[in-house]
């Protein structure tokens, strides 16, 4: 009886060591190159940690937007932060709200990053009489060029490729416009009026920059070259929010989050110990594997986690640890009563599940409406309590109660090792 | 712990306990009054730049320069523990001029960081005001079904409406708190009260639960008047609401503490009113929620 709980120990330090290692180091396959488990390290930090770039876009109509728009938006400026070369940016959609959020982390130049994201970059070639030719729709790509004039000079351009309709469409104008100036259109702003020389049938235009400036040509041909390859917005967006937050204030204050983190913890984990000593033991190890497994969680889940974020986990925190002392009372109060180790025990757990179960599911409550009807913050902050909450709750009333039952088992004979006084 | 409150009769002195928290509340109110909410632009909408100048300045230098590029007046705060950061607010200004702004403060100040820029739109800030105002009612009138199913036997609803009483307390304790020291209200304060919300609740449902036990159990004890029940209820709990204070509170503590020696303004600001709301949490679960509960249960069984 005795080994069987002794192994069951065991299995259970064994879990909490792997939780732990995971968190520190990840996992990684056998040939240890990607990486299958994420570790704490490779959590997603928000922009008040890491310092960066937000941005919150509203559409510039009235009514409603569909779905479908939305979604071509979110495409779109995905589109035009890579063609900037901002990977890591984060655009994601608020179909409640009606918003974009645009995220860059750890960018430090917000102007160039944010310039022109917004922008609806309707593109339209029209003939003197206004009629439009040919539009965005008909663009397949668009890219910068420099080429060189007949008359040697080096110049910057857009250079465009037609679909086959805007080919078409086009080689007709130009056949009928020679001599004649087709204009060039962005947003309803002229941009350039070129002569047609001669027809242009092989569905290639190119668009020159304005300025003399070869350098100041080139990143106005870059960009215009980006909104044109990314199509056209459905509609304009207008800036409702934008932030730009420099990297070293956040991280300091992540920092100094952590070190108070470990230290409370420590400290919490001493006075447990100090107070209801086996089981504050047993609770130590519950505590160690409970913050392990919500770190890996978030990491794995890929949840950004924000200053007020690290709030919520402190808070689950000290929740999980206020289930183990609810427990850990009832147990010394039925000692109190003369029963045995193991009986107190047992029924300490049960008659605490009930308070802990009601208690963590009306914050759960709160957590799931925080997150649901919250914004920004808010909502982070929701899943992070949620997380913490229902985790402590699975540690403590599986792992916790799975650890001491079975070192109750082994020391079932000393009263004081459980926090109760021995009886006289 | 059990001798220092063998004595102490919650019930009775609940009307000294509702004194002491209804007297922070109004001390709260006067604040108020002299010196408003100190709305961030978060709610109000606005611009803030942010940055250390690397030296000492002062605020007229920093009007000064601002009149140089625009005709908006701004307001100026010093910050920082060196006391060479400054924040610049402004209710609505363009993004060239923020741009212009910047490259002002580079040019004149060398060794200044770079700047920290926060737009926000008016009518974003009265969006975040609704979610929240939204998200806190869902989440009250969920919890208040939820209890007053669980705690039926103590009344259904009316324990589930106390235990929100003794929620509500703590709000405002808190806010009292952010309104006295003249902390600025933005999102981070918008998470310590959720923090509290959802551990004050906690608090008062382990309470309850235990009351509940009780009295099922109350058929042995037919001696014990409800006062008595709900006094020694409060005293058995007590002992573990003292140790989950302590080990919450302690770790908020630490923090504050790292925060203050840091000069984290930000941080600061997030953890002090938390700590309070802690205390006044578990204060308010033994000395309001529950009397208030056991004046209701009174009231209509005499009545």
């Amino acid at each position: 009886m005795k080994s069987r709980n002794v192994l069951n120990i065991i299995i259970g330090i064994v879990f909490s060591l792997l939780i732990v290692t995971f968190t520190l180091i990840g996992m990684y396959d056998t040939k240890g190159k990607t990486q299958i488990i994420s570790s704490a390290q490779d959590i997603k930090t928000g922009l008040d940690i890491s310092g960066g770039i937000s941005a919150v876009y509203k559409p510039d109509i009235e009514g409603n937007v569909s779905d479908e728009d939305m979604a071509k938006a979110k495409n779109i400026i995905r589109k035009r932060l890579d063609n900037k070369n901002l990977f890591d940016a984060n655009v994601k959609v608020d179909l409640n709200n009606g918003w974009v959020e645009v995220e860059i982390p750890d960018e430090t130049n917000p102007d160039e990053a944010l310039s022109n994201l917004g922008q609806t970059a309707k593109l339209e070639f029209r003939d003197p009489d206004g009629n439009v030719i040919v539009d965005g729709s008909n663009i397949i790509s668009a890219k910068e060029q420099q080429i060189q004039s007949e008359m040697g000079t080096y110049q910057e351009v857009v250079s465009l490729n037609f679909n086959e309709e805007g080919r078409q469409k086009f080689s007709q104008a130009t056949e009928n416009l020679v001599g004649r100036s087709i204009s060039i259109y962005l947003d309803d702003a002229l941009i350039s009026a070129p002569v047609v020389n001669e027809p242009i049938t092989t569905g290639n235009a190119v668009i020159s920059m304005g300025s003399s400036d070869l350098t100041e040509a080139k990143k106005e041909a870059t960009e215009l070259a980006s909104l044109i390859d990314s199509g056209a917005l459905p509609f304009g967006l207008s800036v409702v929010s934008s932030q730009y937050i420099g990297p070293t204030v956040g991280s300091k204050a992540l920092d100094i989050s952590i070190k108070a983190a470990l230290i409370g913890t420590i400290l919490v984990m001493i006075y447990m110990i100090c107070i209801y000593k086996l089981p504050g033991v047993v609770s130590s190890i519950s505590l160690v594997t409970y913050i392990g497994i919500v770190l890996l969680l978030l990491s794995n889940m890929g949840i950004t986690l924000t200053l007020p974020g690290i709030a919520g986990i402190i808070l689950s925190i000290g929740m999980a640890v206020d289930a183990n002392i609810v427990i850990f009372e009832r147990i010394k109060e039925e000692l109190m009563l003369g029963k045995s180790i193991q009986k107190s025990v047992n029924l300490g757990f049960k008659n605490a599940t009930s308070s802990i179960v009601d208690a963590n599911i009306t914050t759960a409550i709160a957590a799931v409406a925080l997150y649901v009807f919250g914004i920004g913050t808010v909502k982070g902050f929701g899943i992070v309590l949620l997380i913490g909450v229902i985790i402590s709750m699975i540690t403590a009333i599986f792992f916790t109660r799975f650890m001491l039952k079975n070192f109750s088992a082994i020391f079932n004979k000393n009263v004081k090792l459980y926090g109760g006084k021995a009886n006289g | 712990m059990d001798k220092i409150f063998k004595n102490v009769n919650f019930i009775k002195n609940s009307n000294k306990y509702m004194i002491v928290s209804l007297t922070i509340i109004a001390i709260g109110i006067i604040f108020l009054f002299i010196n408003g909410f100190n709305l961030d632009i978060d709610f109000t909408g606005g611009t803030a730049i942010e940055a250390n100048l690397g030296v000492d300045f002062t605020e007229q230098e920093i009007i000064d320069l601002v009149k140089e590029v625009t005709s908006k007046m701004p307001t100026v705060q010093k910050s920082g523990e060196d006391g060479k950061g400054v924040i610049i607010n402004f209710t609505e200004i363009e993004e060239d001029t923020v741009i212009s702004l910047k490259a002002k403060i580079k040019e004149k100040y060398e060794h200044s960081s770079d700047a920290s820029t926060r737009t926000i739109l008016a009518t974003y800030g009265t969006e975040l005001k609704k979610s929240v105002f939204i998200a806190i009612t869902v989440a009250v009138i969920a919890m208040i079904i939820y209890i007053s199913i669980r705690f039926s036997k103590l009344g259904g609803l009316s324990s589930a409406i106390t235990a929100i009483v003794g929620l509500v307390h703590n709000v405002l304790i808190m806010i009292s708190v952010y309104i006295i020291f003249r902390i600025p209200i933005n999102s981070a304060f918008i998470a310590a009260i959720l923090t509290i919300i959802g551990y004050s609740i906690n608090d008062t449902i382990i309470l309850y639960d235990r009351i509940r036990e009780n009295r099922e159990d109350r058929a042995a004890n037919k001696k014990q008047t409800l006062e008595e029940l709900v006094n020694n209820t409060i005293k058995q709990v007590l002992k573990r609401t003292v140790n989950t204070t302590v080990t919450s509170a302690v770790t908020v503590a630490i923090l504050l503490g790292f925060s203050i020696y840091f000069s984290q303004k930000t941080l600061v600001e997030f953890t002090f009113p938390l700590l309070i709301g802690l205390i006044s949490g578990t204060y308010a679960s033994i000395c309001i929620a529950t009397p208030l509960w056991y004046r209701w249960q009174t009231k209509n069984k005499k009545g």
